[in-house]
């Protein structure tokens, strides 16, 4: 359905990026060592306030949809533990959005469902689950920190990697995309090729490779967990060599520094992102209904119900105009392409968003430089 | 009274025995059923650890088509391909304009960090005007395109505004205004910035004589 008439520029429906992250649940029933929520650091830090209910979250999809936001990802804690969760996925399936792009030289304007991803830690997954991602073409995303490592990982619960293999070869089976998202640790970097190749020999269509990135209960298991400067590009390489043995492609999701990459051309499969996309292409909002720039992040900001004055506020600002490049990356003839890692790990281990990325601050503790 | 009784008890009794076995048949047969579905699913669920086997598998996969439907995963989390369309965000109003994918691309790619590079003109009273950007703003001006603005308030003309301004002219000015005499090119090499007078006269709005 054709909403305007073609033209080159248009005002957009509003400054919010395309794709929200809505975290159903603070609740998890895994307890993962690298888990980043900001509400699982230690010292209680983060305050939880009351759950949004599953009429206010739809009143809040309603919303979005009509500020153009045209994505949206499930996601927790895990969303599954919502009670209503299918509900709400079943209506946003129901939802339209005008959603623009270049269609051969002029921008179009389309009203269309809006795209939707779940992202479970598999768990709970089930046929149930499955069919409603088969009929809505919902793209699902199970996490895999490892294989023999997987239990370590997940805070010693019982159940094991199979059981992510297994939900990723049933999904495989009924035609949905599903991503395998594996983050790369210190535990388990030395099986990450079988982890990448188990994934896609199940059926995954993709790879989201993340490396441990200081945050959440993480902070208490950094030193074991964060890669070296050695083990990133290690992660890359491996990555790479998989995904081109199958001919396969995947992607780096947490932004890494261009300078750590000795030859970024040399990655023909594997996309790696080295620019922070929080607050520009996408956006988190909280089991309680405050907006945070993205996952990682600790800062709370605008309310949901009071969403007009994120436009305004200073810290989202930093970040929609990339104003958080560190001291050490101002000379660089890279900055136009590269945020020097993660402005959130920085500033959480740092104390502002214009620190180092941790990866130079443990590389410089650990004595290796 | 007492055998009818009895009678009935039997009756049910031996219905009950046989519903039980067969129920205990059933849940046999359910055992197996659910040992064998266990143990497909062990099979399906089997973890392989082995490089040569992993290999042979990665090869075979190889041959088979790319999945439909692929979504590109550009943020820690998986979010759906971006649009074909640029986007860019106002600095004054805060509203966020679409473009073509062609118009105004590399502008707009490079906004930030020709923000940071005219931050370094500021000292200079030299300020970049964006709202030619923005279609909210750029009612305001007449130019639709990206200017810098320079206050000579001894001319008695209050704003300068110099329009069609790329990155190469930012640096130009940036190092003519900090005493420079090279300029520095897009792979680090050097020229004389005499080289440029004619170009820094344009931008700057003054003539050599």
């Amino acid at each position: 359905m054709l909403k305007n008439k073609k033209s080159e520029s248009v005002l957009a429906a509003s400054f919010l990026p395309a794709a929200a992250v809505l975290e159903m649940t603070f609740e998890c029933n895994h307890e993962c060592l690298f888990c980043s929520c900001p509400w699982e650091a230690p010292g209680e830090s983060f305050c939880r306030e009351k759950e949004l209910s599953i009429e206010e979250w739809k009143k809040t999809l309603t919303q979005l949809t009509r500020m153009g936001v045209s994505n949206f990802a499930f996601t927790g804690g895990e969303p599954l533990l919502k009670e209503g969760i299918l509900d709400l996925i079943e209506f946003a399936a129901g939802l339209k959005v005008y959603y623009t792009e270049t269609y051969q030289g002029q921008l179009k304007t389309t009203l269309v469902p809006p795209a939707l991803f779940l992202l479970s830690n598999g768990r709970n997954m089930s046929q149930e689950v499955l069919n409603l991602c088969l009929k809505h073409q919902i793209h699902l995303s199970m996490s895999l920190p490892g294989l023999s490592s997987y239990q370590k990982h997940i805070g010693g619960k019982d159940t094991e990697a199979g059981n992510i293999l297994f939900w990723i070869k049933e999904a495989q089976k009924k035609g949905i995309a599903v991503t395998a998202n594996i983050t790369a640790t210190r535990l388990n970097i030395h099986e990450l090729y079988e982890t990448i190749a188990n994934a896609l020999i199940a059926g995954a269509s993709n790879i989201l490779l993340n490396r441990f990135l200081y945050g959440g209960r993480g902070i208490d298991h950094a030193e074991e967990l964060t890669l070296s400067r050695e083990e990133i590009v290690f992660m890359l390489d491996t990555a790479e060599e998989v995904l081109s043995a199958s001919e396969r492609y995947g992607s780096i999701g947490t932004e890494i520094p261009l300078c750590l990459i000795p030859k970024p051309e040399k990655y023909s499969h594997l996309q790696i992102s080295t620019r922070c996309s929080a607050a520009r292409d996408f956006f988190v909002v909280s089991p309680d209904g405050y907006i945070r720039t993205c996952n990682h992040s600790p800062v709370k900001l605008s309310h949901i119900s009071n969403i007009e004055t994120l436009k305004d506020h200073p810290y989202w600002k930093q970040f929609v105009f990339n104003d958080y490049l560190p001291k050490m990356c101002l000379s660089c003839a890279n900055t136009d392409r590269c945020d020097g890692g993660c402005r959130e790990a920085a500033h959480i281990l740092n104390g502002s968003v214009k620190a180092n990325d941790p990866v130079f601050s443990s590389y410089e503790l650990s004595g290796k430089a | 009274m007492q055998k009818l009784m009895s009678f009935i008890l039997c009756i049910i009794a031996f219905f009950s025995r046989g519903v039980l076995q067969a129920e205990s048949k059933n849940q046999k047969n359910k055992e197996t059923s659910g040992k064998k579905q266990k143990e497909k699913k062990m099979e399906e669920m089997k973890i392989i650890l082995s490089r040569s086997e992993i290999a042979e598998k990665l090869k075979e996969l190889k041959k088979k088509p790319l999945p439909k439907n692929l979504s590109i995963g550009a943020e820690c989390y998986e979010i759906a391909q971006k649009p074909e369309r640029v986007e860019y965000v106002c600095p004054v109003c805060g509203n966020k304009t679409l473009y073509t994918n062609s118009l105004n691309f590399d502008l707009v790619e490079q906004i930030s960090y020709l923000r940071a590079l005219s931050e370094t003109l500021k000292k200079y009273g030299i300020t970049l005007d964006e709202r030619a950007l923005c279609k909210n703003c750029q009612k305001q001006v007449s130019e639709k395109s990206l200017c810098i603005m320079i206050p000579y308030q001894e001319d008695g003309q209050n704003i300068y505004r110099r329009c069609e301004i790329n990155e190469t002219d930012l640096v130009l000015l940036k190092e003519f205004l900090s005493g420079k005499d090279k300029h520095q090119g897009f792979t680090d090499e050097e020229t004389p910035l005499a080289e440029y007078i004619e170009r820094l006269q344009v931008l700057l709005g003054v003539k050599v004589k």
